[in-house]
């Protein structure tokens, strides 16, 4: 079968299974039998199928997914997450756009202790929103720093993805985890700018509040020292157990859900129920997404064996481009494949003929993993498939619709995609920070 | 007690076994690092049943979050559909997933057989047999089944205007 067709058969039949609300991971599934009954060789091809579908999760690298979530759980349902958005929510007065602003700070603390996207747009996404809501802001200023918020988690250490990435394309994961750091601040000051200006000049999109409450500074930043500062020590176990030694990337994500623990028993809010709690919900989300990945590595499988991807790649790739033009091609592909893939689909397709091509063409495969992950964090709330639009969907109020929710992702895509045209121009701005403290 | 009792609570149960392997996951690597740090042993067998644990975790708990309606979907097209329409598409997208979830059990049962008769070994740190690790996607998928005909009898029984 040509490989245009292939593309076509398994790219469209899955497409069509999504938009029918087929749910993801069995949507996957379908195009997996279809795909397995004609290019791995009828029943044959089914049998390997489950065998792969096995192997695919038995694999220790995707072990922070479940352990990352864990640690945001833990300081969701602990109450501690909330009383550390309440502090930053007091530091922050008099700016336009408020509430949108403490989203944007908040979200920006807590990816430091949570490697969860998801995990983050939650515990924004249920604190803030109804009392944006409430207050008169419009959807698209309330619900969109969230949104571009929680998909930080996944730039700024500990990134359950960026551990992924390393371990899948070689790359450094000590380095990829530092270099995220820059371009995750940038964005977070970014969004703020935009917020800020956007609510000073339209100041319709977050009224004023009419009754603000006088509080001294002392009364300001204590709830930040109490509530804030000392989560930081979760940020320097998970990451400090990787640069001592102690860890491996995988393995520190055990030590940060401890330290996790540790600070909700310390907080005394910590009780076997919200354990439970905590765990069943880390269970629902991870298996959730593991499945998706067990049956989307399936599909790459089937993909690039079809001669899809080769072909797709090919395409691309027979121009003489200068390695510039060929990142630039990179980044393209990758953002189409972002409309309609999972990030971890992402990198399986794509590394394989990513690494390779960056190393003939001299291109820094650091750089090139950091603008990997912030093209995957703009595809996590790229329409109409980004998954923490549906996490959106899940925490907005009934009257919310999803485009309302599209409508307040697309400002936020525009400015993350102006971060990585500004890293794409200027590559020491992520290779600055891991080369300083090697040095 | 009836059946649907009995149904609830092997879900919730295959829910908890997930949770569980993730606590131990946490548990057992935390052990590791400090028995390798503090008294320089280690477990060699730590990322292997690790890794197990995130398998056995990942496709116990799929029927339960299927049943919680948490699998991830796409509904902006559905959403413009009229109650009608949308009550045919859920019953065809229930019947697609009984279908996906049966040609899983059955192959996974081939799969499991097949392995089990040739006694496959699974060789790293420990040694298991492979049928043991495989037979949880045949269960898996026989929940999923189940899940997927209880969705599917009761959109064919709803009213439109109901569903």
């Amino acid at each position: 079968m040509e490989w245009s067709l292939a593309l076509g058969l398994l790219l469209g039949s899955m497409l069509v299974l999504m938009m029918m609300s087929v749910p993801v991971a069995f949507a996957f599934l379908g195009v997996n039998i279809l795909g397995a009954w004609i290019f791995l060789g009828g029943e044959a091809g089914l049998v390997q199928l489950v065998r792969n579908s096995m192997v695919s999760v038995t694999t220790f690298t995707l072990a922070p997914i479940p352990l990352f979530l864990l640690m945001g759980e833990i300081l969701f349902h602990s109450g501690i997450a909330y009383k550390s958005v309440e502090a930053i929510d007091r530091l922050i007065s008099r700016v336009p756009g408020r509430l949108s602003v403490v989203a944007v700070v908040g979200g920006t603390v807590f990816s430091s202790l949570s490697g969860s996207t998801i995990a983050n747009t939650a515990v924004l996404g249920s604190t803030l929103l109804p009392d944006m809501l409430k207050r008169g802001y419009s959807p698209t200023i309330a619900m969109g720093p969230i949104m571009a918020t929680g998909s930080i988690a996944m730039l700024i250490p500990p990134s359950a993805l960026a551990v992924l990435l390393g371990s899948l394309s070689g790359i450094s994961i000590a380095q990829l985890l530092l270099a995220g750091i820059i371009p995750g601040l940038m964005m977070s000051v970014l969004f703020v700018t935009y917020i800020v200006g956007r609510c000073y000049f339209q100041p319709s999109l977050a009224p004023a509040e009419k009754e603000i409450e006088s509080f001294t500074w002392g009364e300001r930043i204590r709830p930040c020292l109490v509530y804030v500062l000392p989560l930081f020590s979760i940020f320097a176990v998970v990451v400090g157990s990787i640069f001592s030694g102690w860890a491996t990337p995988t393995e520190s994500a055990a030590l940060g859900s401890l330290a996790s623990l540790g600070a909700a028993a310390a907080y005394r809010s910590l009780s076997i129920k919200i354990l439970v709690t905590a765990l069943m919900e880390t269970a629902k989300i991870s298996s959730m997404i593991l499945f998706i990945i067990a049956a989307s590595m399936a599909f790459s499988q089937i993909l690039t064996f079809s001669g899809g991807t080769t072909g797709l790649l090919s395409v691309f790739m027979e121009y003489d481009l200068t390695p510039f033009m060929l990142l630039l091609g990179m980044i393209c592909v990758l953002l189409v494949l972002g409309a309609f893939m999972d990030q971890v689909s992402m990198m399986l397709v794509s590394l394989p003929f990513f690494i390779p091509l960056a190393n003939a063409n001299d291109i820094n495969t650091l750089w090139l993993g950091v603008l990997m992950l912030i093209v995957m964090e703009i595809s996590f709330t790229t329409p109409p498939f980004g998954l923490l639009l549906y996490v959106m969907r899940g925490v907005a109020p009934p009257h919310i619709t999803m485009r309302q929710i599209y409508a307040a992702a697309l400002p936020f895509i525009g400015l993350s995609t102006l971060v990585l045209i500004i890293l794409m121009a200027f590559p020491e701005m992520v290779t600055w920070l891991p080369a300083a403290l090697r040095n | 007690m009836d059946l649907r009792k009995i149904y609830n609570g092997i879900l919730t149960g295959c829910g908890g076994a997930a949770a569980a392997a993730i606590l131990f996951i946490v548990l057992l690597v935390s052990l590791n690092i400090f028995l390798r740090k503090f008294l320089q042993i280690s477990i060699p067998w730590t990322i292997e049943v690790c890794e197990y644990a995130l398998y056995f975790a990942t496709f116990m708990a799929a029927p339960w979050v299927l049943a919680k309606n948490a699998h991830i979907r796409v509904d902006i097209f559905t959403s413009f559909l009229t109650l009608r329409y949308r009550r045919y598409l859920n019953i065809t997208v229930d019947l697609i997933g009984l279908g996906v979830s049966f040609v899983f059990l059955v192959y996974g049962i081939q799969a499991t057989h097949a392995s089990w008769a040739s006694n496959a070994l699974v060789f790293k740190e420990l040694i298991v047999p492979e049928w043991r690790l495989l037979s949880i996607i045949p269960i898996s998928f026989f929940l999923l089944s189940i899940e997927f005909a209880i969705r599917l009898t009761v959109g064919l029984r709803s009213e439109p205007e109901a569903s």
